[in-house]
């Protein structure tokens, strides 16, 4: 694979404050630094500037859904190679599927706790 | 494993919860039945949602469970599968309380024992987003024994594309056992055709270990697509695994919930609480104490700046421990000025911190607001303003009670019945307004009733009766009108649910008291009253417009401003007299000269030359000034902690430069201005 | 500046001299907090001329009081060895600081009771409802004041002294 200067961080985008935390200092704990978005648009205004080792999106979000800003990100040329895992709560084929369309690494099915966040992560970092 | 408490989490957790209550709370009351809002419904569902997985996330089940009924249902109306109506929207509200119980009990670390109501119990549908992790998380069933397995892993060129990265994979199953890896390469093409995003390699695995099967398909389970997995058991038949099946995750789930129970939920499923325990409700809520706070990141940042220069003010002081030499005794001087600025700063935006807008109380308001009066079947309107104004996190948590307390009174007391108002020529809808804006270091909380006004023989007689005063007193209006914050008065004829519970008007003057405020009241028999409750601010942080006048220079508190103009000599009017006026679109308004008033020098001759900023206070008027600075935010210092309280002055703050400026109290200059002329 | 002699007793007190108009001062040491060169102050609206406003003390917006104009010296002038003195200043409700102008800060010198002669009659003299005592140093005469009451007069002052119109009325 062909080696793109990165930033490393992992990109969380979600609107819930306490998921951010969550998973950001999960994140920490595991050895990753990380930077944290509120919604899709902020997340690919970042992203736009800045390339990052993964990101990790929530679906469920104002002005921006994650599944849009999967399809988004893989638009910029920096982005095709990079993780992206949509955070979900439904465990359903379709739910998982829009995100693949999306092109979408994987996905994690919430509720997770901070263990098997890190197992699912290190998947692809 | 990770060791991560995960109760670090649950008051940023149980903050936001509260606040999705809010967005829900609101959102409902907004809701426009005959023609929904598609959006505020989504933002109710996002609110809902949010709510729910932080919920599961964090280990409180009953809120998840609850949430996931409320949840379904919002999707429901989402997708116009459940059509909306006022009992719906009146069930939802009375779920919203629930929730906020329940929530406001996991907090406390309890678990409300109250039976949850049926619809709202675990549907089916829940449990079916949990297995997952049952699955997976269950490393090592006891029944299971080590197991070597054959694994073929013949990606597709693309795998690369969406940041798949088999060596990770390989990584993971690493940690289920033992892992042989075997790199096929018999697809890698010749150097001119290879293109480096593709894969060409392809791999055969042997792994022993005696995780399940399951687990090892979930390594895989994000490149169904991508490559062709065949897992083998050593010594068993082959068995192809599809790689697009669904891995055996345990329980699997039905795609989309059974429609049956929403349609349930809002006939009976969802908490239909009565109108005086959900009242019971809003009140325990508005006794529960802010323990954390949310803050900007602009804020944070700030601090995170300022923490930054001293750090480098430190290295500065440290390098000049044993200073000898001049130079270095200058820098050392320099250093501690810094510190003293940097000390200084710090502890302004620490301050700053515990603003918080007003909102989180006015948000409460249209609920109060309309389960109040539909218990007292009046229709009443509320109107509110000014709920970005900031205020001490202190004071904003000990305003919700007077506040609550006066709006009850304004709906009980003050709004009439429409029959009766329509008798009196009034429109049968009541208003209500509650307004909040800064004036000078001080927030003042209006609450304005177009009902009844107090009823001044009535006062009288009441104190006259309960010993407030002898009956032979004469008394003006406005000292009447305060009679009614004497101990132990209520002029109430009967004793209502709403807001006779034996709290007085006392009570909640002494509450403002207590932080230093005061309250008054205006009224006017027939046509309203309205009171005012001023508190002290000295911490606050106000948006400042800097003005100068020669060599001084003025803030203006932004929200007090309409505009900033220069004058206009055709506008520009002297009545008789000497009071110099100005007209604004239709009305006239009044000048006033800084530099008259404080008899200071100013650049400007004649108002033609000025410029004038108008201000709203009371009353509309212009102050004439030199020039227009910047805006920024001042920080209200109180002059009386030094010296002592300066009409027409509100305070002071520091500029930039370090010096101090004078922040204007735009009402009391207006009523100078009145008295000098 | 000197630190604070340990032999200090409760008959012999240090004190901070500064010069007025060629007149040396003495004020109790133990109520200076510090002293500052002279900065312009900004004004404050409706006060005594004497109160030549507010500056920023590390933050703590403080008043400055000219002892000179307030003590009616004709000479005004600012020269580098103008500086302010900042004291602590406390009545029954709370503590303050104040700031006061001086024409130069001269010396610490510790006097002894015995040493303070009594106070003349300076009839009419603004300072005389202040001054607690004269001491001599080296034969040279130092006018011992209460800074608590010079700077609080100065403050309260300004409220009774002003012109009546600038007071809401009640």
């Amino acid at each position: 694979m062909s080696e793109i200067p990165k930033k490393d961080v992992v990109l969380i985008v979600d609107d819930s404050a306490s998921m951010r935390d969550m998973v950001g200092v999960t994140l920490k704990v595991a050895g990753f630094d990380f930077e944290t978005k509120t919604d899709g648009s902020e997340a690919l205004e970042y992203a736009r500037e800045n390339q990052v080792m993964a990101v990790l999106t929530d679906v469920n979000m104002p002005n921006m859904d994650g599944i849009t800003l999967v399809r988004e990100l893989r638009e910029l040329p920096h982005y095709r190679f990079t993780p992206i895992l949509v955070l979900t709560t439904e465990s359903s084929e379709e739910s998982k599927s829009r995100g693949k369309d999306a092109g979408a690494t994987g996905w994690i099915v919430k509720p997770f706790d901070p263990d098997n966040l890190i197992k699912v992560i290190k998947r692809v970092i | 494993m990770s060791g991560i408490d995960l109760s670090q989490f649950h008051e940023v957790f149980f903050e936001e919860s509260f606040e999705g209550l809010g967005v829900l709370e609101s959102g409902l009351l907004n809701l426009d039945v005959s023609a929904p809002d598609a959006n505020l419904i989504n933002n109710m569902f996002r609110a809902a949602h949010s709510i729910k997985g932080g919920a599961a996330t964090f280990g409180f089940q009953q809120v998840a469970e609850f949430t996931h009924g409320l949840e379904s249902l919002l999707d429901d109306i989402r997708s116009h599968a459940c059509e909306i109506n006022d009992d719906l929207v009146q069930n939802l509200l009375s779920s919203v309380d629930r929730l906020r119980n329940i929530l406001s009990a996991a907090r406390a670390g309890e678990v409300l024992d109250e039976r949850i109501p049926i619809a709202v119990s675990t549907p089916p549908g829940e449990q079916a987003t949990v297995p997952q992790e049952d699955a997976s998380g269950s490393v090592a069933a006891p029944s299971s024994t080590s197991q070597t397995w054959n694994i073929d892993f013949v990606p597709a060129a693309h795998l690369f594309l969406g940041g798949h990265d088999p060596f990770r994979m390989f990584r993971e199953l690493k940690n289920l056992g033992e892992l042989v890896v075997r790199a096929g390469c018999d697809k890698l093409p010749k150097l001119d055709q290879f293109n480096p995003e593709n894969c060409y390699l392809m791999w055969q695995l042997t792994l022993t270990t005696d995780a399940p099967r399951a687990e090892i398909e979930e390594v895989f389970e994000w490149i169904d697509d991508e490559a062709s997995i065949t897992l083998t058991p050593v010594a068993e038949e082959q068995d192809v695994l599809s790689a697009g099946t669904e891995a055996d995750t345990g329980a699997e789930s039905p795609a989309s919930e059974p429609v049956a129970i929403l349609q349930e939920t809002p006939g009976v499923g969802v908490a239909d609480t009565d109108p005086a325990g959900s009242s019971v409700i809003t009140q325990s809520f508005a006794h529960a104490e802010v323990t954390s706070i949310r803050v900007n990141i602009e804020r944070v940042d700030q601090l995170v700046n300022l923490v930054g220069e001293l750090v480098i003010t430190q290295s500065m002081l440290t390098r000049c421990k044993e200073a000898t030499t001049r130079e270095e005794m200058e820098i050392l001087t320099r250093g501690i000025e810094r510190l003293e600025e940097n000390t200084r700063e710090l502890q302004e935006h620490t301050m700053r911190i515990r603003m918080l807008p007003i909102d989180t109380v006015f948000q409460r308001l249209p609920r109060l607001v309309r389960d109040v009066s539909r218990n007292l079947g009046k229709d009443v309107e509320l109107i509110i303003s000014g709920a970005q104004t900031e205020v001490d996190k202190t004071v904003l948590e000990r305003i919700t009670d007077p506040l609550t307390h006066l709006i009850r009174n304004s709906l009980d007391h003050g709004i009439e019945q429409s029959s009766v108002r329509e008798v009196a020529g009034k429109p049968s809808r009541g208003k209500i307004e509650v307004k909040a804006y800064h004036e000078g270091g001080s927030i003042v909380l209006e609450v304005t009733d177009d009902g009844a006004g107090l009823n001044k023989r009535r006062i009288l007689d009441k104190a006259i009766a309960s010993g407030l005063i002898t009956a032979v007193e004469e008394l003006s209006d406005a000292q009447i009108h305060n009679l009614i914050f004497g101990a132990g008065f209520s002029t109430a004829e009967h004793l209502s649910e709403v807001s006779g519970r034996g709290v007085g008007m006392d009570v909640v003057k002494n509450n403002i008291e207590q932080l230093g405020g005061t309250i008054q009241v205006e009224s006017e028999e027939g046509v309203g009253s309205r009171f005012i409750i001023k508190l002290p601010l000295t911490l606050a942080i106000i948006e400042g417009q800097l003005v100068r006048v020669g060599d001084d220079i003025f803030v203006i508190p932004l929200l007090n401003i309409i505009e900033s103009t220069r004058v206009s000599q055709q506008l520009y009017g002297n009545i008789a007299g000497g009071t110099e006026t100005y007209r604004l679109q239709d009305d006239y308004i009044r000048m006033v000269h800084l530099r008259d008033l404080y008899n200071i020098r100013s650049d400007y001759e004649k108002a033609s030359d000025a410029i004038m900023v108008i201000t709203n206070a009371t009353e509309v008027f212009g102050i004439l000034v030199d020039e227009v600075l910047g805006q920024q935010q001042v920080v209200v210092k109180s002059l009386e902690t030094n010296f002592k309280l300066i009409p027409t002055v509100s305070g002071a703050t520091i500029l930039g430069d370090g010096t101090v400026a004078m922040i204007l109290d735009v009402v009391n200059l207006y009523r100078a201005s009145v008295e000098v002329a | 500046m000197k630190t604070q002699d340990p032999m200090q007793t409760h008959d012999q007190k240090q004190y901070l001299t500064f010069k007025l108009d060629g007149e040396e001062y003495g004020i109790d040491i133990l109520a200076v907090q510090e002293i500052r060169s002279y900065e312009p102050a900004t004004r404050v609206p409706k006060t005594a001329r004497h109160i030549l406003g507010v500056i920023n003390l590390r933050g703590e917006v403080v008043p400055i009081v000219d002892l000179r104009i307030r003590f009616n010296i004709p000479n005004q002038g600012i020269d580098k060895n103008t500086v302010i003195i900042l004291v602590k200043i406390a009545d029954e409700k709370k503590a303050r600081t104040v700031g006061m102008v001086v024409d130069a800060v001269s010396d610490v010198h510790v006097i002894a009771e015995e040493d303070m002669g009594t106070v003349p009659n300076l009839k009419g003299a603004m300072a005389d409802d202040y001054i607690t005592g004269i001491g001599t140093i080296n034969g040279k005469m130092i006018i011992l004041l209460d800074v608590s009451l010079v700077a609080h007069a100065a403050l309260i002052e300004d409220m009774v002294s002003k012109p009546a119109a600038e007071e809401e009325p009640a």
